[in-house]
């Protein structure tokens, strides 16, 4: 009898014991589906503020940057740049000075082409953020491509709620390492965003300035604020954005430094 | 119209648009058409090495300048097949024991046609070629190498040329036929080549080889070269380049390495051939905070001076410098003339030896962007020295700079004519 009492007590420990794992296993499941759903559905929402910059898989846009340092415009200067997708981009810049310079990135390559010589030069991602406003700031157009997101909890801006996304980076060669972007609930438009770099500080922060051209409403302006250097803003203007595509050829860099006069239109 | 007067008026046109601060329309109608412009205005000083055993030669003396003022102004026309680009270059210079001089220049550095055949890209006309990796030297710039003493802010001339170039993904096949039309006795530029090229870009490495026929002297000279760049990690580029050459040629002065005659009747300078020349070079670049770059190179170059051929030079100068005191006038012009040809050993390689070390800091700052360079020869403990300073706040860019040439007396750097020379620059690109 004894032994049919220790049986069952054992029999019903070990069922118990599967019991609670296979609990603690849907639990887990569970917990993983409804994170992988908050991931999934963060990262629909960039691709919605994406779509608010890049509206198109190939495009053509006109940057203008300014930049302001205690409330005095120290500098200013344009570029155009050509976004494929893949993660490819190419900057041309076209003020005095640096007039037909280009940087050319492909996924985590990167080269430098300065105007007066026929040869590209293979530059590190470290020597891309050299500058004022890094060639990230002005060629990168879309997040989702770059970045995994993650829902957090609403936070309160200037007395509305709003979403709070936190990317990170999933690629190499990106200027920042994580983004916190700052959504409206509804249409998911973005309001404002904080840039951290490697170390984990927060290198700038950003407002944007949605407008209505007729046939969408896009973002025009990105107001940039350095956290670092204090009294340091940059204003990334977007005063043309059109669907556009180059060929294939204007991405090779051997291609680009052959044709110094670069004639794409 | 002169070409002074012209590069002038021009000049007024792009100072008005210059002096503007920046504006879309204006650029977007200066340069709605196919051509764009930069202009560049120069003034350069210079310090003189007395130590040099050719400092005081009267010829020489007579060449020295003080300063000399430069206008560059590029045109440049890029149209669907047709590339142009027109330097038109202005200098005065000016002279301690004479009146300012005035030379000026046009030059066409560039024209082309290209079109394609296929998925082939052919060019026909002159061009700018430059192949390699490295920024103080190149071992497979084979074409056209560019000289890295100068101050100007202008476009390298082309090459006349027809090329057959395939672009595919990121590699590029190419075929070169270079100066067709000149003979074979021609060097440098002009010299006559046929080239064959490939180059890819993986994920972390740009990487090319070349191969390359000339004729030297009724000879065949077959060069073959490698190299690559090589992204290490995020901050670290490291970059290098094998050159091979089956014969090269150097010009030697006829009587280095004697000491029983020391005066030449005819110009002593020669051209000498050697076989299996190598030059490699090995460098890199680190980034090393958000705002600060090193670039460090090491190469060695077969075709430059050995350490033998400066030594056996300089005691030759060192002899012919030890007549100028003769009391016979004969001796002493005979002197003067010899070594005034002597000289000229520093007009090969950029004044190199073979073994060099070069060192480059920038700071990128928010207006300001200091550099700093170092050449350095450690068989001689001589170097250049160069300090720039470039702004970048207004539509016109200003860059200045000082370069010192420094070492013992019997090192290359220490025998220059020149022991320093600064500058400022004014340019813009429109």
């Amino acid at each position: 009898m004894k032994i049919v009492k220790y049986i069952l007590a054992t029999s019903l420990l070990i069922s118990s014991i599967f019991a609670s794992a296979a609990e603690q296993e849907a639990n887990t499941l569970a917990e993983n589906n409804m994170a992988k759903g908050t991931d999934q559905e963060a990262n629909e929402w960039v691709k919605i503020v994406d779509s608010y910059r890049q509206f198109s898989e190939s495009i053509k846009v006109t940057t203008r940057i300014q930049v302001i340092n205690n409330g005095e415009k120290e500098k200013e200067k344009l570029y155009e740049v050509y976004i494929k997708p893949g993660r490819k981009s190419l900057v041309v810049f076209k003020s005095s000075g640096e007039n037909g310079q280009k940087v050319l990135m492909l996924d985590n390559m990167f080269w430098l082409l300065m105007p007066k010589s026929p040869r590209p030069i293979r530059i590190t991602p470290l020597q891309k953020l050299l500058g004022d406003a890094t060639t990230g700031d002005i060629a990168t157009m879309s997040w989702h491509e770059d970045y995994d997101a993650v829902k957090e909890s609403p936070v309160e801006i200037d007395g509305v709620k709003v979403d709070s996304v936190m990317l990170t980076a999933k690629v190499q060669g990106v200027s920042y390492k994580s983004i916190r972007l700052f959504l409206a609930r509804e249409s998911h438009k973005p309001l404002k965003a904080e840039f951290y770099v490697s170390s984990g500080k927060l290198a700038k922060y950003a407002s944007f300035v949605i407008h209505n051209t007729g046939k969408r409403e896009q973002i025009i302006k990105m107001e940039l604020t350095d956290a670092i250097q204090k009294g340091r803003v940059t204003l990334v203007e977007y005063l043309s954005n059109e669907s556009y595509s180059i060929d294939d050829k204007y991405y090779n860099p051997q291609f680009l430094a052959n044709d110094i006069t670069l004639k794409i239109d | 119209m002169n070409t002074k007067l012209k590069i002038t008026v021009l000049s007024l046109v792009v100072a008005v648009t210059s002096t503007q601060t920046f504006n879309l329309q204006a650029n977007e109608l200066l340069t709605s058409g196919n051509l764009s412009y930069s202009y560049a205005l120069q003034q350069e000083w210079y310090d003189y090495n007395n130590k040099s055993y050719v400092a005081d030669l009267q010829k020489i003396s007579a060449e020295k300048q003080s300063d000399t003022d430069t206008e560059i102004l590029e045109l440049i026309y890029g149209a669907e097949h047709i590339r142009a680009t027109v330097t038109l270059k202005g200098r005065t210079n000016k002279n301690s024991s004479r009146d300012s001089n005035y030379d000026s220049d046009a030059i066409v550095k560039q024209l082309t046609y290209s079109n394609t055949v296929g998925t082939w890209d052919y060019t026909i006309g002159r061009k700018f070629t430059g192949f390699g990796f490295g920024a103080a030297f190149r071992p497979l710039d084979v074409i056209q190498n560019q000289d890295l003493l100068t101050f100007d802010r202008e476009s390298q001339p082309g090459v006349d040329q027809l090329s057959l170039e395939k672009f595919s993904g990121l590699s590029n096949l190419g075929f070169y036929l270079l100066n067709p039309t000149q003979n074979k006795y021609q060097v440098g530029l002009k010299q006559r080549a046929i080239l064959t090229r490939y180059s890819q870009s993986k994920e972390n490495a740009d990487w090319m080889t070349l191969f390359r026929i000339t004729e030297q002297q009724k000879k065949q000279n077959v060069q073959f070269g490698i190299g690559g760049s090589f992204v290490v990690t995020e901050a670290l580029e490291l970059h290098s380049s094998l050159l091979v050459s089956s014969n090269y040629i150097k010009q030697e002065h006829s009587l280095d390495g004697q000491s029983s005659i020391i005066f030449a009747e005819s110009n002593p300078w020669n051209k000498v051939e050697y076989t299996n020349g190598k030059t490699f070079m090995v460098g890199g670049n680190w980034t090393y905070s958000a705002r600060n770059n090193i670039m460090f190179e090491y190469w060695h170059d077969d075709l430059a001076l050995s350490k033998n051929q400066w030594r056996n030079h300089l005691n030759l100068m060192a002899l012919q410098y030890g007549q100028l005191n003769s009391a016979t006038a004969d001796i002493r012009t005979i002197a003067e003339g010899n070594l005034a040809w002597s000289y000229q050993a520093f007009g090969h390689k950029q004044y190199a030896m073979q073994d060099n070390i070069f060192l480059r800091w920038s700071y990128q700052g928010n207006t300001l962007h200091p550099s700093a360079t170092v050449l350095y020869s450690p068989n001689q403990s001589g170097s250049i020295f160069s300090a720039l300073l470039n702004i970048d706040k207004y539509t016109v860019k200003f860059n200045t700079g000082v370069r010192i040439f420094s070492g013992p007396r019997d090192s290359v750097y220490g025998q220059l004519l020149r022991s320093g020379e600064y500058y400022v620059t004014a340019y813009g690109d429109f």
